[in-house]
């Protein structure tokens, strides 16, 4: 886990952030990366021309304001632009020397290597086993793996201790938070390269926010993680890098504490500073 | 002030005091109204209802109360109300009639139900534009028939190709069963559409994220929670097919036999008492036993609405 220090912002920008500092650039790997990606709503053109890379093992941000293109952007990274009727996405997502954004990708294939948490909690109504067995045992995982594989991604989520003794219990019955921590787990019980989080903090109180956002942390070490964030001080904490989206576009990239600090272009500093529209 | 006084109208020209104090009176005439008419409204049917339910009971248990037969005659295969006393008779056991209109009942949730439920599927997950838009009119027009044309089409298409295929009179359970399963058809499918449709989309979304195709999403996910839907709608159906006399009457055969046989005819509660009701005189322990088989009607009827009750309060979504 990077050291978190406080960062004394320019004039212009009034919050003090805690901004996680770069790691070592010669770790980076990247894991994925898009090049000229455009994504079309029958007529409406969502993201227009993004170019962008998500490092192996860090976290990459995405903000901007409400309609900007983020989580439309996020969603093309595993295809589930596929399940909405009329949408049409152009470009090319690479990862590992393939292009993931062809007719002939094998979606189911390519989502259990690139995983996604949603912004409400989305639980199936099944008990807490067979929310994270359900994936697994699609791919013909036998009773013993199941169970090693709930037990452990349970585990990694930090939620073992609280639902080890009600695992074949309902899973609607957890806290907002926990059901937000078991999708985490869901999704990780496919041990995926990459996962997307789309605003998973948006729906939970403070405390559960807090958790989820440990835990992004410590995911990191095992996958490339890429989330849309609300929030501003979120993205902040817990990236390592940013893209600031606008109207379809992606303005600024870059490592976090450099946005953040020292946002190259003007659109992003007045954004960050509140002084947006 | 007096400008706006003004602009408020003539009744605005007290102060606020004044406004607030004034009586209610008329504001409480109106609420009363209404509480009044609507209050009417659920009278009538509350009394109806009960009274109509005091009626077939009571009507229902004065054969066994004024010891006219015993329970156990009653509830034996022996049927020949018009058989003399040298006979022995006359015999009122509805044990045939009760097991035939349950075996019909049966007999049609069996077809019906399958073939409704994939339907339902198919609209809503497999394919939700061209399949509402052709069997939904469909549905609705299959509703819209009256159960006599039902009966008619079973008169004149199914029992002549029962006769020709199967053998013997064409009349009978497999006749009967045939109709009943049509008409009770759109009744699942549409209960089976609000059930499947009322499943969140994020958990669709979910399933997909997790690498799960569609129709896996459907079988081990949106079907099984709209379980609870599904199963209300086959009930529904059963409700209708039990209760269900026209329709079956003119294709059941109407003879006082066991439902054993797919192609005998029989008879079910339902179309004894249409066909003997108008034949019998008031009064009479004949009459009085049709009101008996009204009274299992309605008993099994309500087994079925209680049966509806307990499946939809375990719904989870």
């Amino acid at each position: 886990m990077p050291q978190t220090i406080t960062v004394p912002f320019p004039v212009q920008v009034k919050p003090k952030f805690k901004i996680s500092q770069p790691q070592e650039k010669k770790q980076l790997r990247v894991q994925l990366e898009t090049v000229d990606l455009h994504v079309y709503y029958g007529e409406t053109h969502a993201v227009k021309g993004v170019d962008l890379p998500l490092y192996q093992n860090t976290v990459t941000a995405f903000i901007g304001p409400s309609g900007c293109g983020k989580s439309t952007f996020l969603r093309c990274l595993n295809r589930m632009n596929d399940t909405i009727p009329g949408a049409r996405v152009e470009g090319r997502i690479m990862v590992e020397g393939i292009d993931i954004n062809q007719p002939v990708i094998n979606t189911s294939h390519l989502r259990r290597h690139i995983g996604m948490v949603f912004q409400r909690p989305n639980p199936f109504s099944k008990s807490i086993y067979e929310n994270i067995a359900f994936a697994p045992r699609l791919y013909g995982a036998s009773k013993k793996d199941l169970d090693r594989i709930v037990e452990e991604s349970l585990k990694k989520v930090a939620l073992w201790d609280e639902v080890k003794d009600r695992l074949h219990k309902t899973a609607l019955a957890l806290s907002g938070g926990q059901q937000q921590r078991l999708c985490i787990a869901r999704a990780i019980a496919m041990n995926p390269r990459i996962i997307l989080l789309d605003e998973p903090t948006s729906a939970l109180d403070p405390i559960s926010t807090g958790k989820v956002e440990e835990l992004v942390q410590e995911l990191k070490k095992d996958f490339t993680i890429a989330i849309v964030s609300h929030n501003m001080q979120q993205a902040a904490r817990i990236s390592d890098y940013t893209a600031y989206f606008y109207m379809g576009n992606l303005v600024e990239f870059g490592e976090t504490a450099q946005l953040f600090t020292n946002p190259k272009k003007k659109e992003t500093e007045d954004y960050l500073t509140g002084r947006f529209g | 002030m007096e400008q706006a006084a003004k602009a408020q109208g003539s009744s605005c020209k007290e102060s606020l005091s004044e406004q607030l104090m004034k009586p209610m009176r008329k504001m409480l005439i109106i609420e009363k109204q209404g509480k009044i008419i609507t209050l009417v409204c659920a009278w009538v049917l509350i009394v109806t209802l009960f009274s109509l339910l005091y009626f077939i009971t009571s009507k229902g248990i004065s054969p066994f109360v004024n010891n006219q037969i015993t329970l156990a005659e009653f509830f034996s295969f022996e049927w020949g109300p018009t058989a003399s006393a040298e006979q022995g008779g006359p015999f009122y056991g509805a044990m045939a009639f009760i097991l035939g209109s349950l075996a019909v009942t049966l007999g049609a949730t069996v077809v019906s139900a399958p073939l409704g439920i994939g339907a339902a599927i198919f609209m809503t997950e497999i394919a939700p534009d061209w399949g509402k838009k052709i069997l939904q009119p469909v549905i609705e027009m299959l509703v819209g028939i009256p159960s006599v044309v039902y009966g008619f089409i079973g008169l004149t298409v199914i029992v002549p190709v029962i006769r020709e295929t199967a053998g013997g009179l064409g009349f009978g359970l497999l006749a009967g069963i045939i109709v009943l399963s049509i008409m009770i058809l759109p009744t699942i499918i549409s209960v089976g559409v609000d059930a499947i449709q009322a499943i969140p989309r994020q958990i669709r979304e979910g399933s997909y994220a997790l690498g799960a195709t569609r129709w896996q999403t459907v079988s081990r996910l949106v079907v099984r929670a709209a379980i609870p839907g599904l199963m209300t709608g086959v009930v529904l159906g059963m409700a209708r097919a039990f209760g269900e006399a026209l329709a079956v009457q003119m294709v059941i055969g109407n003879s006082p036999n066991l439902p054993a046989s797919f192609i005998e005819p029989i008879s079910t509660l339902t179309s004894v008492i249409t066909l003997n009701m108008g034949n019998t005189v008031q009064g009479t322990t004949y009459n009085n036993v049709l009101w008996s088989m009204a009274l299992i009607l309605l008993l099994i009827t309500m087994l079925f609405i209680f049966l509806i009750r307990f499946i939809t309060r375990r719904r989870e979504y």
